[in-house]
């Protein structure tokens, strides 16, 4: 044990967790509560302080026992609304903070550091991108050059970084073999989860409302497909079915949620009849704190384990179990051709055809008025389409506000607006004209970043009309493909172009269009991407493969022979590290060729050295040595002698014992030749 | 249960005895070095299978690499841990005999095993093996000596126990140590009560002890000679500035005879008197000898003669019922 009891002043290794600690508490920013983060800046400025010697003596127990329960009670106010886990992390990081007042006890010391290697763990929770994962492991080895410098306190700053250095380069190989071999185990119990702020999508979409859409480049998912492509015509993302229109705001219907939950306990789950072309996918879902998961019609999950983690709703949605804390990956298979005509065609058209009763009157007269002319409901649903291509319609992101009677008034006044006001214009028109229809909201289109690789962001996000024409069922149509075709078909920028508008206009807008900036966006884009299929994605199956990959076919004894393989390679790893055998040797310089020269002599002379002093040894052979080589061993002798033991080696020394090296050797070979001859 | 712990410690010893032989120097190696995880080490544990749960059931990849990571740190941490150790050679010094009550010290010198290969770091502990006082020595401050202190409380030849040499280096996640015998024998003569000095003539065996008045009687100043004992030099002669002289005395080598114990006290305190006389004794160069009950040292002078004197006051038998 080295002393129970710290130094105070100027002990680096306390002021080292102190710096650790505000490093991975800023990197907590999110979760963190502001008045913990001001608990945490103050244990760090008491350290400091401590450090520089301006107070003698920690804060008394009494005093932070004072303080603990005054922070607990706050917090046990503020967690109420954070949730358990948020309120956890938030415990933790007080408790570090108080701990880190009064460490005085290499004890506390010791705690400190476990508590600071779990911070960073639940770090993982809130960030899981490279560039999080390269910033905890940089914040690891600060904790762990904190930890070494209570161990090796007077151990040099380099030599402490380069120890540690090898620690990581040794430990990683292993590291990941362990976490390639070791069985990735299905949750073993349910963990409070964070109320995340949820991005995205909502539940609810009321046109009039938004005056301006986010225009966030925020990454919503990516997809990967095995081999055919959709068409761009096809590239329709379903997220959600929004069937409840109260005259202003499409929502998710409760009447669907309600049926939903019935047949998730009588588990009856939706399974539409399909047919053609398949498509099989990856999506990699960026964390939403949501359940919906985004596909292309009919997509079904691909695989048990996919299917057991999705549930296919009757509105053709799918439904993850558990909410998307994290990114998650899915496979799907999709069927674009197949006609979306399964389910409860009666159910489904009573829900969809329920319209305020009051509101939008201009709207109503227009229906009717409509209905009279085209009595088949494709004909109407097409007119509709057709008033939407007149020039007085146009597509723009930041439409007037909305509020009385919105339809009536984007329809007659305004005459323009984003997706979502085309398409609950559209819906209500097709209900009033009895025709069963709803919005859904989801994603349209998406960039390849690679081969087959797309992603799709938030500016992506995008909704459309469903309405039930008889045999066909389902039938989507998108007004905002009239209104704008360039939206659908090269995406937001060119629509907004056409109309006048940028996105986001930044001064680094020529910088974001040049095509070496694209190419490098798509380059950390594909970079993500993979890091997220085959790090955070591997998964249980992804381990499967993996074994199968290795070892042809999965027996018990092959998987035995695998894990007694992996612990042969980790001890052989071991041994590579650590025989000192192995090791090459780290002789100076000088002593390198002093060795060399006494090897040449002594199998020249037949006079071993074995131990003898440098000198000493020289008197021994001198006498059995040619003129020119006794002179060159001389010398190196000397300049060997005074580089041990009077000047530090230096390179030019080194160099001239090389060249009196090669010249011993070259007269002693000489010499023997001769005298073998 | 007392029993148990008894036939269970003399099984230690032998056990251990065979393991790690006394000898003044030791090179660690793997037959003398112990490792174990720390209590330090197993919390570290407890919170990797803590990390491996919470990376589990939020099945996230990156806290169970996080997990997995800090294992093999550990792993190589056994491997760094021993290696340190085994590169020592610890060397005892012979530990300097001392009068009961004061502290000796054993003087390790650290020194590594091997010269081409990198020497040991960090903090290097040290105790006796029965008392948990540590002594604390920081290898990469150059602190190649380590000096454990040994309190001593009656006289007597001391067989010193075993030391206990630890370290937690490098991140204290494992305890690193040996139990190393040094061989030493520590003599602890017994502690001084003044007393006058009796010295019995050689002739005179038996005969009432006479007193040796003036054998320092001041005599003469003579050259000093080189090997003189410092403390006869005339400082006040040479600090005027003289030469070096030296103070002779009369009597200096016509008086000798021997010390004996006192019949007349408890014996341990006419141990301590005796120690006494004879440290006064060889403090003013006086040839004597001491003779105990069992044993003697025939007259001499000079340090060396003093230990063996001294040292046969250390050995000599406890009486039974008496107190120290």
């Amino acid at each position: 044990m080295s002393p129970p009891r710290l130094p105070i002043a100027g002990h680096t290794a306390s002021l080292t967790i102190a710096v650790l600690f505000a490093l991975i508490t800023l990197s907590l920013a999110e979760p963190a509560l502001i008045w913990i983060m001001l608990l945490a800046g103050c244990a760090v400025m008491v350290r400091v302080a401590l450090y520089l010697g301006w107070y003698h003596s920690a804060p008394s127990v009494r005093t932070i026992n004072l303080l603990a329960v005054l922070c607990a009670i706050a917090l046990a106010w503020f967690g109420m609304s954070l949730g358990l886990l948020l309120s956890m992390v938030n415990l933790l990081i007080m408790a570090c903070a108080l701990k880190l007042m009064i460490m005085t006890r290499r004890k506390d010391f010791l705690q400190l550091f476990t508590a600071m290697l779990f911070l960073i763990g639940c770090g993982f929770i809130f960030a899981q991108s490279i560039s999080a994962l390269t910033m905890y492991l940089v914040l690891l080895g600060l904790a762990l050059l904190s930890l070494l410098s209570a161990f090796a306190p007077s151990l040099a700053l380099a030599r402490q970084l380069r120890l540690l250095g090898l620690m990581f380069v040794q430990a990683a190989p292993i590291a990941v073999m362990l976490f390639l071999v070791m069985p990735q185990l299905s949750p073993l119990w349910k963990m409070p989860t964070a109320k995340s702020t949820s991005t995205g999508l909502s539940e609810q979409v009321t046109p009039g409302d938004i005056a301006s859409l986010s225009q966030s480049s925020e990454l919503a998912f990516t997809v990967s497909f095995d081999d055919a492509l959709p068409s761009v015509a096809q590239r329709y993302w379903r997220a959600l079915t929004l069937e409840d229109f109260d005259g202003k705001t499409w929502s998710v219907s409760q009447i669907r949620r309600d049926l939903r939950s019935q047949y998730r306990n009588q588990n009856r789950e939706f399974s539409p009849s399909v047919s053609g072309v398949a498509l099989r996918y990856q999506v990699i879902a960026e964390p939403t704190g949501q359940r919906w998961l985004y596909g292309i019609d009919i997509a079904q999950p691909d695989g048990q384990s996919n299917e057991r983690l999705i549930w296919k709703s009757h509105d053709y949605q799918l439904i993850a179990r558990e909410p998307l804390m994290s990114k998650r990956a899915y496979r799907l298979v999709s069927y674009p051709e197949a006609p979306l005509n399964s389910g409860h065609s009666r159910f489904d058209k009573t829900l969809n055809l329920r319209t305020p009763d009051t509101g939008n009157p201009k709207t109503q007269a227009l229906a009717s008025n409509m209905r009279q002319r085209y009595d088949s409901d494709a004909k109407y649903a097409r007119a509709i389409m057709q008033r939407f291509a007149d020039p007085s319609y146009r597509y723009t992101l930041e439409p007037d506000p909305m509020q009385m009677d919105p339809v009536d008034m984007f329809l007659f006044d305004k005459r323009s607006g984003f997706c979502s006001h085309y398409a609950s214009a559209m819906a209500y028109l097709l209900r009033l004209g009895n025709i069963p229809a709803r919005m859904v909201t989801g994603y349209h289109g998406g960039e390849e970043i690679s081969p087959n690789v797309f992603t799709v962001r938030q500016y992506d996000a995008h909704a459309w009309v469903e309405a039930w024409l008889g045999e066909r069922g389902w039938v989507r149509f998108d007004p905002t493909s009239v209104v704008a075709p360039a939206r659908l078909e090269y995406g937001l920028q060119r629509a907004l172009e056409e109309s006048g508008e940028t996105l986001d206009g930044s001064a680094f807008d020529g910088l974001y269009q040049s095509s070496g900036f694209i190419e490098l966006r798509r380059f950390f884009a594909n970079v993500d991407y993979l890091w997220s299929r085959w790090v955070l994605g591997f998964d249980a199956n992804a381990q499967r493969d993996l074994f199968k990959k290795l070892l042809g076919e999965l027996s018990a004894s092959r998987l035995a022979a695998l894990f007694v393989g992996v612990v042969v390679l980790i001890s052989i790893l071991l041994a590579l590290y650590f025989l000192p055998d192995w090791r090459r040797q780290h002789l100076p310089d000088h002593l390198k060729l002093y060795l060399q020269a006494a090897d040449a002599v002594s199998a020249y002379a037949g006079i071993e050295r074995n131990t003898q002093p440098a000198q000493r040894y020289f008197h021994r052979v001198e006498g059995e040595l040619p003129d020119s080589a006794r002179d060159n061993f001389s010398k190196l002798t000397e300049a060997f002698i005074a580089a041990s033991y009077q000047q530090s080696p230096s390179k030019e020394r080194a160099r001239r014992m090389k060249h009196w090296l090669r010249s011993l050797k070259r007269v002693l070979g000489k010499t023997k030749n001769d005298k073998s001859a | 249960m007392r029993w148990i712990r008894h036939k269970l410690s003399q099984r230690w010893q032998r056990w251990i005895n065979a393991r790690i032989p006394p000898a003044t120097q030791h090179e660690l190696n793997l037959k003398s070095i112990f490792i174990f995880p720390s209590v330090f080490g197993w919390g570290y544990l407890v919170m990797c299978v803590c990390l491996f749960l919470l990376g589990t059931n939020y099945q996230n990849n990156l806290m169970l690499f996080l997990c997995y990571f800090l294992v093999a740190l550990m792993l190589v941490n056994l491997f760094i841990s021993y290696q340190n150790m085994a590169a020592l050679r610890v060397t005892a010094e012979p530990i300097r005999s001392v009068y009961a009550g004061q502290p000796a010290t054993l003087i390790l010198e650290l020194s590594a095993q091997n010269a081409s290969r990198r020497v040991a770091s960090g903090l290097l502990n040290a105790h006796w093996l029965s008392d948990p006082t540590v002594v604390h020595n920081d290898l990469d401050d150059s602190q190649w000596q380590l000096r454990l202190p040994y309190f001593t409380e009656q006289r007597g030849l001391k067989t010193l126990p075993r030391v206990t040499l630890f370290s937690n280096y490098p991140l204290g996640l494992f305890r690193c140590w040996s139990h190393l015998d040094f061989n030493q024998t520590l003599v602890i003569y017994p502690a001084l009560i003044p007393a006058p000095v009796r010295l019995d003539s050689i002739s005179g065996e038996g005969d009432s002890p006479s007193e040796q008045p003036g054998y320092d009687d001041f005599y003469a100043l003579r050259d000093y000679q080189v090997g003189e004992p410092l403390q006869r030099v005339a400082w006040k002669h040479v600090a005027k500035g003289g030469d070096w002289v030296s103070k002779a005395f009369s009597q200096q080598q016509s008086e000798s005879g021997y010390l004996q114990l006192a019949t007349d006290t408890e014996v341990e305190t006419a141990l301590s008197q005796l120690a006494y006389q004879i440290d006064s004794l060889t403090d003013k160069s006086v040839q004597f000898g001491v003779r105990l009950p069992d044993k003697d040292v025939p007259p001499s002078s000079g340090s060396d003669h003093r230990h063996a004197c001294l040292s046969l006051l250390a050995a000599y038998p406890r009486q039974k019922g008496g107190h120290a």
